[in-house]
């Protein structure tokens, strides 16, 4: 089976590097970004399966981030696994509105979980 | 969340603005109420000295003059001894009139026939030129008019005077009755007066000024509180976020022994249980900021919301061997106990009581939650037969941070928030918490929630 290609954004280096290291140890292709834009450009030309996205980020946020998905393809909405924290609920309800179905706490979750999240979103 | 504080402390600051708008209107208000109250204490003041010396002047009877004509030689008269009695005794027995006199004319001069001095030093004797006498005073002579009031001043000082006509029967006037008060009880006492409405005013507008400034103060501490704690709470977890994580990938590593398994497993583990306490403070600080609108929330059936608290605390329930009994009286209340509230809160009160009465429960127990109408509150109740809450520790319970003694020995762990947050939460909710306990005999508590109509 060809590995699937994980993008992470998120400006937190340890907690990236360590969801990073985790699912590679699960034979996933981890690719990372600390920078939204950077991230976007990362969606653009490398064509992850899997995008799991911090929400408040330098330079572009989370928010933005997804409109900028959506303009390039309406469907990529689905890949987005959005990554809070507890203060920004309500920007949760606003990427629900938006189309992004998936979304963890980070504090609140384990990585198996989130392991476990990957799998369904990809039909494995 | 941070920027709703911010709304809130801007909302309070321009209450205060308010204030100074209404300050502005009432210092109108008592400029005028003041005002009045001058004129009106000063005419009063006027009017009762023209009605003293006209009752005065009423009493006196023209015949008793007859052969005065004010000059020195009246003094050996009867009718100038018993008229200066008179005079003399009015003084006296109205000690805030400084004279009482009578005056008759001789051509076009006033002069004075009798007045109220004792006969000593400075005594003058009658038909004393009063050459002071103003146009007005020797208009009385001519005009006979009801009265007449005036502030002037003579060689004695500076008097309030009023002036009446003692009645003569030939329908021609001989006499004057005057009065004198001093002039600055005639200007000052209504500036007294006048001053009242300034002082109420100015003693109520500080006193508000004082509470506003003071529940601003206390509205910034809380303010300055919440925001530092939010900041530190968010802070806090991501490098918690990181520690879990982290721990959480060495702990599985294959190539540890198990030892270094085990104490990887506790870090990840310690971590856990700090976000929890992080996460119970950020509750508590969003509670306490009130930016959760109550009004908002959809009518929520407490039934079901208890069933599934009671399924999230069964687990707990089973390691201590303790039976949860749910008394609902579903075939009268199914459907009907709806209380407007937001679900995740609701199960935050009820998962915190029941596993209160649990964790305080002796193993084996029961723990009995009921459900029923009560008036216009849906009544929870939760009761134990557990160790119970000391009487001088139920009112400590919910005020945070805060554990009974007997709880401390019992569970060593527990940040002392867990009642407060209920009663925050209740409280929010417009609900009340009661409290009854009995030491080794249990603790019922009640929450009474409005009935969402």
């Amino acid at each position: 089976m060809k590995s699937k290609k994980i993008l992470i954004v998120d400006d937190d280096a340890v907690l990236r590097q360590s969801l990073g290291l985790f699912l590679s140890q699960k034979d996933f292709e981890v690719i990372e970004s600390e920078d939204g834009k950077v991230g976007f450009d990362m969606y653009m030309t490398m064509h992850p399966d899997i995008i799991i996205l911090d929400m408040m980020m330098p330079n572009i946020t989370g928010n933005e981030f997804i409109e900028l998905v959506r303009k390039n393809n309406e469907k990529d909405i689905e890949k987005i696994i959005v990554m809070t924290n507890k203060e920004e609920m309500l920007d949760v309800a606003d990427v629900i509105s938006k189309g992004v179905t998936d979304y963890v706490t980070k504090s609140n979750i384990d990585l198996e979980n989130i392991y476990g999240l990957i799998l369904r979103k990809l039909g494995l | 969340m941070i920027t709703s504080v911010i709304e809130k402390n801007t909302e309070k600051k321009s209450n205060e603005a308010i204030f100074h708008v209404l300050s502005a209107l009432c210092l109108v208000l008592t400029f005028f109420a003041s005002y009045y109250l001058y004129k009106t204490i000063q005419n009063q003041i006027k009017q009762s000295l023209l009605d003293r010396v006209n009752t005065v002047a009423l009493t006196l009877d023209p015949e008793e003059f007859v052969g005065l004509t004010a000059v020195a030689e009246d003094e050996e008269t009867e009718a100038y001894k018993k008229i200066k009695k008179k005079l003399i005794n009015l003084y006296e027995i109205n000690p805030d009139v400084r004279y009482f006199y009578i005056a008759a004319m001789r051509d076009d001069n006033v002069y004075f026939l009798a007045d109220s001095e004792y006969e000593d030093a400075d005594y003058g004797p009658p038909g004393q030129l009063y050459a002071e006498a103003s146009d007005l005073y020797k208009s009385m002579f001519y005009d006979e008019p009801l009265g007449y009031f005036e502030v002037g001043t003579d060689r004695w000082g500076t008097w309030a005077t009023a002036f009446a006509v003692i009645p003569s029967e030939e329908n021609q006037v001989k006499y004057v009755m005057g009065i004198d008060i001093e002039a600055k009880d005639y200007i000052r006492t209504p500036i007294y007066f006048a001053s009242i409405p300034y002082i109420t005013f100015l003693s109520a507008y500080f006193v508000i000024l004082f509470i506003l400034r003071k529940r601003r103060g206390e509205m910034d501490l809380l303010y300055t509180k919440n925001r530092f704690l939010a900041i530190a709470s968010h802070e806090l977890r991501a490098p918690l976020t990181g520690i879990r994580w982290s721990s959480e990938i060495l702990k599985n590593a294959p190539s540890l022994a198990p030892t270094e398994k085990k104490v990887a497993t506790d870090i990840n583990t310690s971590s856990i249980n700090l976000i929890k306490i992080v996460n119970e403070l950020l509750d508590v600080f969003t509670i306490e900021s009130k930016l959760v609108d109550v009004k908002k929330f959809a009518p929520l059936d407490m039934i079901p919301t208890i069933r599934e608290a009671i399924k999230q605390m069964s687990a707990f329930a089973l390691e201590k061997n303790i039976f949860i009994s749910f008394n609902s009286n579903e075939e009268t209340t199914a459907g009907k106990l709806m209380v407007k509230a937001e679900e995740t809160r609701m199960y935050t009160v009820l998962t915190n009581v029941i596993s209160n009465a649990i964790k305080y429960s002796n193993p084996n127990s029961e723990v009995i939650i009921s459900i029923s109408q009560y008036k216009k509150m849906v009544r929870i109740r939760v009761k134990d037969a557990g160790i119970g809450i000391p009487a001088q520790a139920i009112d400590k319970v919910t005020k945070g941070f805060f554990r009974a003694e007997n709880a401390l020995k019992t569970v060593a762990n527990g940040t002392g928030l867990g009642l407060y947050l209920v009663d925050t939460i209740v409280r929010l909710h417009e609900g009340t918490l009661k409290i009854e306990s009995e030491i080794d005999k249990g603790t019922t508590v009640t929450i009474d929630l409005p009935l969402s109509e």
